[in-house]
Parts: C-alpha cells; sequence; structure tokens
C-alpha cells in the first residue's frame, strides 16, 4: 500500500508539477506587450495623479508619429513613464528659469527633488541610470543648476 | 608663516588628481548587461517592441551592441528618445552573430535619455520558431 502510494506521488510530480513548475517559470518572464492603446490609458492613468507646472497642460496622447509606418507594441510601464517624465520636465523649466521669482523657482525645485518618489525613477529607469539623477538632484537641491538645465535642454524641449 | 613640507604638497596634490579622476569616472560609459524577447504575436500592431526602461547616456560618446544569444529570426535593434525618434542607426544580427560588436549611434551627449527597441528581422504571424530571446551587452 505504501509502495502504491508512493509511486501515486511520484508520478504526480513527474507529470504534474515538474511541467506547471518549468511553464510557470517560462511565462512568467515574458514581458508584457501593451498595444498603443493600452499605452495611452497606462498614461493617463498616471498623469491623473500629477501636477503639472503652472502654463503647461498634458498631451491627449504620448504616442509620436512612427516614421517608417510601422505599428510599435511597448513595454508595461512606458505610458507611466511618459507622464512621469513630462511632468518633471515641467518643473524642470521652471527651476531653471531665472525670469520666474525666487519663490517660484524654490517651489518647482521642491517638485523637481520629488523625482525620486515617482515611478519612472523607482521602476522604469535602469539601475546603472540612477546615480546621474541623484547626482543631479543634489546639485540642484545645492543650487547648482547646470546639469538640470542641460538635462532639460537636451530632453525635454521638444515638449515646449 | 609655517613652511609647507615638500611631501605635503606632493600628497594634496595626489589627492586633487584623485578626486578628479574619480568624478571623471562618474561620467565615463560602461557595460551594462541587456535582454529581451521579441514580440511574436499576432496583433495589428508589431512587429516593432519598445522597452520601458529608460537609460541615459553617461558621458558624450558612442552607444554599441553585441548579443551572446540571439532569438532564430535574428536581431534588428535601434535606439529611440522619449519621442520615439531614432537616435543613430538601426542594426541588425543574424542568429550566428554572436559577439558581434555594432554602433548604434557614433556620438550622444552625455545626459540623453533612451529606451532601446527592437523586432525580429524575420517576422511572420503565425511563426513557429522556438528562440525568440536575446541577451547581450550595451555600452552607453
Amino acid at each position: 500500500m505504501r509502495r502504491l502510494r508512493c509511486i501515486l506521488v511520484a508520478s504526480f510530480v513527474l507529470i504534474v508539477v515538474i511541467p506547471m513548475s518549468y511553464f510557470a517559470v517560462r511565462y512568467s518572464r515574458r514581458p508584457t506587450f501593451l498595444l498603443p492603446e493600452q499605452v495611452v490609458a497606462e498614461y493617463r492613468a498616471e498623469a491623473a495623479l500629477l501636477v503639472l507646472a503652472p502654463g503647461w497642460e498634458w498631451p491627449v496622447s504620448p504616442l509620436a508619429p512612427v516614421p517608417d509606418g510601422t505599428s510599435i507594441m511597448y513595454e508595461e510601464g512606458w505610458g507611466k513613464n511618459q507622464a512621469d517624465f513630462y511632468w518633471f520636465c515641467s518643473w524642470a523649466s521652471r527651476t531653471v528659469d531665472l525670469q520666474l521669482p525666487a519663490d517660484a523657482r524654490q517651489q518647482a525645485l521642491e517638485n523637481v527633488l520629488s523625482l525620486q518618489s515617482k515611478y519612472f525613477f523607482t521602476n522604469g529607469l535602469s539601475a546603472d541610470s540612477k546615480a546621474f539623477y541623484v547626482r543631479m538632484l543634489r546639485n540642484a537641491a545645492d543650487g547648482d543648476m547646470d546639469e538640470l538645465r542641460g538635462y532639460y535642454e537636451l530632453n525635454c524641449r521638444q515638449d515646449t | 608663516m609655517r613652511r609647507i613640507a615638500p611631501r605635503a604638497v606632493a600628497v594634496a596634490a595626489l589627492s586633487v588628481g584623485l578626486s578628479i579622476g574619480i568624478s571623471g569616472l562618474a561620467y565615463a560609459a560602461s557595460y551594462h548587461a541587456i535582454s529581451g524577447t521579441v514580440y511574436s504575436g499576432c496583433s495589428d500592431s508589431g512587429p516593432w517592441y519598445v522597452s520601458s526602461t529608460a537609460r541615459t547616456k553617461d558621458g558624450t560618446g558612442p552607444i554599441m551592441a553585441q548579443f551572446s544569444e540571439i532569438n532564430d529570426g535574428g536581431l534588428t535593434f535601434k535606439l529611440v528618445n522619449k519621442f520615439n525618434v531614432l537616435i543613430g542607426n538601426q542594426q541588425s544580427w543574424e542568429p550566428n552573430e554572436t559577439d558581434v560588436w555594432r554602433t548604434l549611434s557614433s556620438s550622444v551627449p552625455h545626459g540623453t535619455v533612451f529606451y532601446t527597441a527592437f523586432r525580429s528581422s524575420v517576422y511572420e504571424c503565425p511563426d513557429d520558431q522556438d528562440e525568440y530571446e536575446f541577451r547581450g551587452t550595451l555600452f552607453y
């Protein structure tokens, strides 16, 4: 009787448990492919949590026309990244704008410094790129805006 | 006035030099492991697939890639900015072209934010390839 039970358990492991584990591991590593409309929904949900700097408005869609006309799938999180990035650009633009009063620039800086709590920084950014942002934000907090200004000019200008 | 010993001056100079060297290293490009899965579905979208991992160029210079494992259909790979605009040129690797370095862009400014985008060079719907994943190294 005990031998029969052992055979049944071993068979169950071989036929059910091992194949299920294999496919669970294999397919859990597969990325999530989002359609453009799903990306837009993701972007809008993230945007709803954020307040843009004065004078800025959310683009209806984060998707730019594709030059060669081919369509694109997106990894989950791309839409959130776009919303956070646009939000960051809006506040960075005011932080480095010397025409604004000091209190307006200070308010903008406080928003800029909160980037580290946003999805873009916590999930969307490659681990090796975080040091760049930490340094740039630390310098900005210390009053050195050179790197933030350069970053804004390089990465945000098409939004303005 | 107290005289400063030559040895102290040398140590101070060395310290300054080391500091400059270390801060310079912070702006130097380096090698990063990458991996991905090309899109193999049959929707109206695809076959390009854009990663959601934002990367930032460290130090002005080239961005290059090589792959140790390549998906069955061959890999076409490119860099795009946040506006989905191509940075440099897209490059393709045949399945047997492992460990071949190719330059995706010869000069990218320090601080540039970019994403990787990729597709199977041979994309059919439906297809019956076995391997859709790739692994490699990105220098940026």
